[in-house]
């Protein structure tokens, strides 16, 4: 759709006629930068990673006069001229006011705002402000003004929501804290119980969730972008989050049991711990509540520690991962080996993602997968390499009353 | 279409902010042709900030839109 209106605005912005403005519904905005340099879209393009604006459905064209007055809210490419180009009458309508220049808000006033009156939408708000323009040490506040909504009114799906991007944020910088990619699924769920109509909110959890969930495999397209935008003779915009796991797999249709036997390696569990932790393991269960018969999606994600910033040894047996599965649990599909790159030290994410469903007949309560991981590691300051394991666990909980993603 | 305009919308003052906006508190009001489209300020994916009223006296096509 956007290529159509691409071809059919051009003319007209060329012409100085038609001012083309894009907003764009993403979690990563330097994914949106990719895709603008890949579809070659010179508007300018906002972006509403919060979903502020509470768009519920996209692609939806809006066509706006002179004035500010709507003209049309389901605008097709083909009336684009006819019907709002060429309608000398939006002219005559309204007034062309100065606009005053935007400034920056006073966050701390803000925050003391909300304090003093501690209303949720006051603290909601502040949330925003301080994701929008708090920079990096922003993300702290944002997420702790939404907790503060939440608190005072719980069924503010708007403050979960806008919780669940700032965590999803902050796991994917370098102030994450332990727990941020699940808190963030957590409250998108509880978003989604509490308006499961807002499509924007659905699709943020089916692009981490199970192949069982998605309309589409999500950011299939970053590979072909890249090599259409090299084919040009430039560089694509490089991404701080690389797609992965869910984020790029095709959907499924139908559940299919997998073929797959999870070798236990260590048994007896006689192989050496990380005790320092030299590896951060992080697991993430989408969705976080479930309904019986439903899938879930584990993303296990492994990142060399970041302060003492050890290397992963591939001249060495690849990373691998068992997982035990409790009684109502079948595995769907799961990748439990990492490849080790051909490069003998890297220090890269390493990301492994299985899913399983939950039986029907399975009773509510918490489910508690036990697992572990052994992999070959060196020390930065030594050079030693160790081969060790690292036991964690995943958990999620059986809710009838979940929402369902699709 | 529903579109609510809440956090950013602007009662014509300079802030580009929720919290001193005079935003709408109604839920998922609805974009009527035939009246102004609220006015709203998102982070630009260049860094910068821009605000609908930025293209006042000219006619706009606003695009909703995903990438993924």
């Amino acid at each position: 759709m956007l290529p159509v209106w691409q071809k059919v605005a051009k003319p007209f912005v060329e012409a100085g006629e038609l001012v083309v403005l894009g907003v764009v519904q993403e979690q990563h905005p330097d994914r949106a930068r990719l895709y603008r340099q890949w579809r070659e879209m010179d508007w300018p393009i906002l972006v509403d990673s919060l979903n502020l604006l509470d768009v519920a459905v996209v692609p939806v064209p809006i066509a706006i006069d002179e004035a500010g007055i709507v003209r049309h809210t389901g605008l097709s490419p083909g009336m684009l001229e006819k019907d709002f180009i060429k309608q000398p009458h939006f002219h005559d309508k309204g007034t062309t006011a100065t606009v005053e220049p935007a400034v920056r808000p006073d966050l701390d006033q803000l925050r003391r705002e909300a304090k003093r009156s501690n209303r949720a939408r006051a603290w909601r708000d502040t949330g925003d402000a301080y994701f929008l323009f708090g920079g990096a040490n922003g993300i702290d506040e944002s997420a702790e003004a939404y907790r503060r909504a939440i608190q005072i009114d719980p069924k503010d799906g708007r403050a979960h929501f806008r919780l669940g991007t700032a965590l999803r944020r902050r796991s994917d910088s370098d102030r994450r804290q332990s727990g941020d990619a699940q808190g963030a699924v957590e409250h998108w769920g509880r978003a989604l119980a509490i308006q499961p109509n807002q499509y924007i909110w659905r699709r943020r959890l089916q692009q981490y969730g199970p192949r069982l969930d998605k309309p589409y495999n999500f950011y299939f397209w970053v590979e072909q972008a890249r090599e259409e935008i090299r084919r040009r003779g430039l560089n694509p915009i490089e991404l701080s989050v690389e797609p992965l796991g869910s984020e790029i797999a095709p959907p499924l249709r139908k559940t299919a049991a997998a073929d797959i036997k999870i070798p236990d390696r260590d048994p007896d569990g006689r192989i050496h711990r990380d005790e320092t932790g030299m590896v951060r393991i992080e697991t993430t269960v989408v969705p976080a509540r479930v309904q019986p018969g439903q899938p879930v999606r584990v993303r296990t994600q492994f990142r060399v520690n970041d302060d003492t910033r050890p290397f992963w040894n591939n001249e060495a047996q690849d990373l691998t991962m068992w997982v035990g599965l409790p009684d109502g649990l079948s595995l769907g599909e799961g990748q439990f080996t990492f490849a080790n790159p051909a490069e003998p030290e890297t220090q890269e994410l390493r990301v492994l993602e299985f899913e399983c469903v939950v039986s029907g007949s399975h009773a509510p309560g918490r489910v508690e997968l036990p697992g572990y991981a052994l992999y070959y590691v060196c020390a930065k300051k030594d050079g030693k390499c160790r081969f060790l394991r690292q036991d964690f666990r995943v958990s999620f909980e059986v809710d009838p009353s979940a929402p369902r993603l699709r | 279409m529903l579109v609510s305009m809440v956090a950013l919308a602007m009662g014509g003052g300079t802030a580009l902010t929720a919290g001193q906006a005079r935003a709408g508190e109604t839920p998922y009001s609805r974009i009527e042709v035939g009246s102004p489209h609220p006015d709203f300020a998102l982070p630009t994916l260049d860094g910068g900030f821009a605000r609908l009223s930025d293209y006042r006296g000219k006619k706009v096509l606003l695009i909703h839109f995903a990438s993924w």
